[in-house]
């Protein structure tokens, strides 16, 4: 019994993966339908463009996803976009990296049904696509938001109605990025000179380096999946974010077990080496 | 059809990366360098497109200073040569330059100065919750600051400070472990519901346990020989 305590501590890692896989699996095939509490970092976000966005503001939705920060921002950045497409903003999307072009049109695709065929593409919604520089190329669209000249399909931005009366990040009501790295370089290059808050869409493992600027200048974030999760609850579209919330929870909870068990072994290897 | 073959490949993709938890394979190293390979690929072609557009029409309007910075760019590809390594260091010299240049400014604004600015809190408020929050900001701030404090040997106050500090930092790690974990699962759970959403790609789970109940035969079988 007592051999079998201590190595608790050494569980061989295949056994966690497969008791993880189980755990998660049930949950996605049945759902439970365990509660969603919505928290205050995801309520802000929504307060804001509720009371901010009106029809014709302009709103940046910034795609800085890559394929394994997507199955947390991509939920997050469909249901802001489903909201401000709800409220009748205009909305330009941007890729901050050539991978995240792909997501815009995921997206482009499930609020809008369409992309550059759709009839509303150009009025009320724009791919600017990828936008190569990093902080330099970040800095030069805020500055001049026709510096990447044509949309990603070669439409002159010039010529698009979205772009009526906008210049520069001044004129933006609302800049969110979905992101896996961070989200004080936009609040460094877009809220600081000209004063446009910052919505986050980040992954979970980013949350903490987002609250120090919650919420004088990124206005809410959602936090991982979760936060998709509550923002489709929020806006009354249960998504795939909800579906996978009971997964989530028991995944969580398995970690938990399994983070005990480890120290009781610890605990009881330790007091058995004292005697 | 086109979309069938295009999700089959992703499903099989995903159950090949998934194979690793068993050990590292052929189909595992594939599906690696697969990936590498096409998001290298993708990420090229999306890049010179974003160049294009924004060359494109400043050159058609005789704007030739613009050929200024495409040449810089190109002088990045003598990376590749060992001979002119150094024509690398210019192009690079004035990229980090410029970089440094534009955050510059704002960085230390944004991440030095307005941190200390928000750490800056009253200790008493209106509102009981906000009140334990900012005394949690201010205290932890102030005991984890203390901690990396080498000036003066952690004994007496210092030390306590010093020793508080050292489970603050630690409770702040447990939280980002946290939140790993979370982002983790999350990825799996994220490949699960493509595996058994998404038609066909459910098909590929069987397959992918049969090839791999064969492999685990095939060596029980060379280990018995």
């Amino acid at each position: 019994m007592s051999e079998a305590i201590i190595r608790l501590q050494e569980v061989d890692p295949r056994i966690l993966y497969l008791l993880m896989f189980i755990v998660i699996s049930i949950p996605l095939l049945r759902p439970i339908g365990l509660p969603i509490s919505i928290s205050q970092e995801t309520k802000s976000l929504y307060d804001f463009i509720e009371k901010n966005v009106k029809p014709g503001s302009v709103v940046v939705m910034d795609s800085d996803m890559s394929p394994s920060t997507a199955v947390e921002c991509l939920p997050q950045f469909i249901a802001v976009t489903r909201h401000l497409a709800e409220k009748g903003a205009r909305i330009i999307f941007i890729a901050s990296r050539a991978v995240g072009v792909q997501f815009i049109e995921i997206t482009m695709k499930e609020v809008f049904g369409g992309g550059p065929e759709h009839p509303d593409y150009g009025k009320k919604f724009v791919n600017l696509g990828y936008r190569p520089g990093g902080s330099v190329g970040l800095r030069s669209f805020a500055e001049d938001v026709y510096y990447m000249k044509t949309d990603v399909y070669g439409n002159d931005l010039t010529k698009l109605p979205i772009m009526e009366g906008v210049k520069n990040a001044a004129d933006f009501t609302l800049y969110c990025v979905a992101t896996g790295s961070a989200v004080d370089g936009y609040v460094m290059l877009i809220t600081d000179p000209y004063g446009t808050p910052v919505g986050g869409l980040c992954t979970a493992v980013l949350a903490s380096r987002v609250y120090p600027y919650w919420p004088e200048k990124v206005v809410g974030f959602l936090i991982g999946l979760r936060g998709g999760a509550e923002y489709e609850l929020l806006i009354g579209k249960p998504g795939r974010a909800v579906a996978a919330m009971d997964a989530q929870s028991l995944g969580h909870m398995l970690i938990i077990v399994f983070v005990v068990l480890g120290n009781i072994g610890y605990f009881y290897s330790s007091r058995r080496r004292k005697q | 059809m086109k979309e069938t073959i295009i999700t089959l490949i992703a499903a099989g993709m995903t159950l090949a990366l998934f194979s690793y938890l068993w050990r590292e394979n052929r189909a595992y190293r594939i599906a690696e360098h697969l990936y590498i390979g096409v998001a290298a690929g993708y990420g090229f072609v999306y890049s010179m497109d974003a160049i294009r557009r924004i060359v494109e029409k400043p050159l058609s309007e005789g704007r030739y200073e613009w050929y200024i910075p495409i040449i810089l760019g190109l002088l990045f590809l003598f990376y590749f040569s060992r001979k002119y390594f150094w024509v690398y260091r210019y192009p690079m010299a004035i990229t980090v330059g410029a970089g440094i240049g534009v955050s510059l400014v704002y960085m230390l604004k944004t991440r030095f100065i307005e941190q200390i600015r928000y750490t800056i809190v009253p200790l008493v408020t209106g509102d009981p919750m906000t009140t334990f929050n900012n005394i949690v900001l201010v205290f932890g701030v102030a005991t984890a600051l203390s901690y990396f404090f080498a000036s003066a040997e952690h004994k007496g106050v210092l030390g306590v400070s010093a020793r508080i500090g050292r489970y603050v930092l630690m409770i702040a790690f447990g939280a980002s472990f946290g939140v790993t974990v979370m982002a983790r699962i999350s990825l799996l759970i994220g490949r699960l519901q493509f595996l058994f959403f998404t038609e066909p790609a459910y098909y590929m789970i069987p397959v992918a346990i049969a090839l791999l109940a064969y492999a685990i035969y095939r060596e029980h079988m060379q280990k018995k020989k």
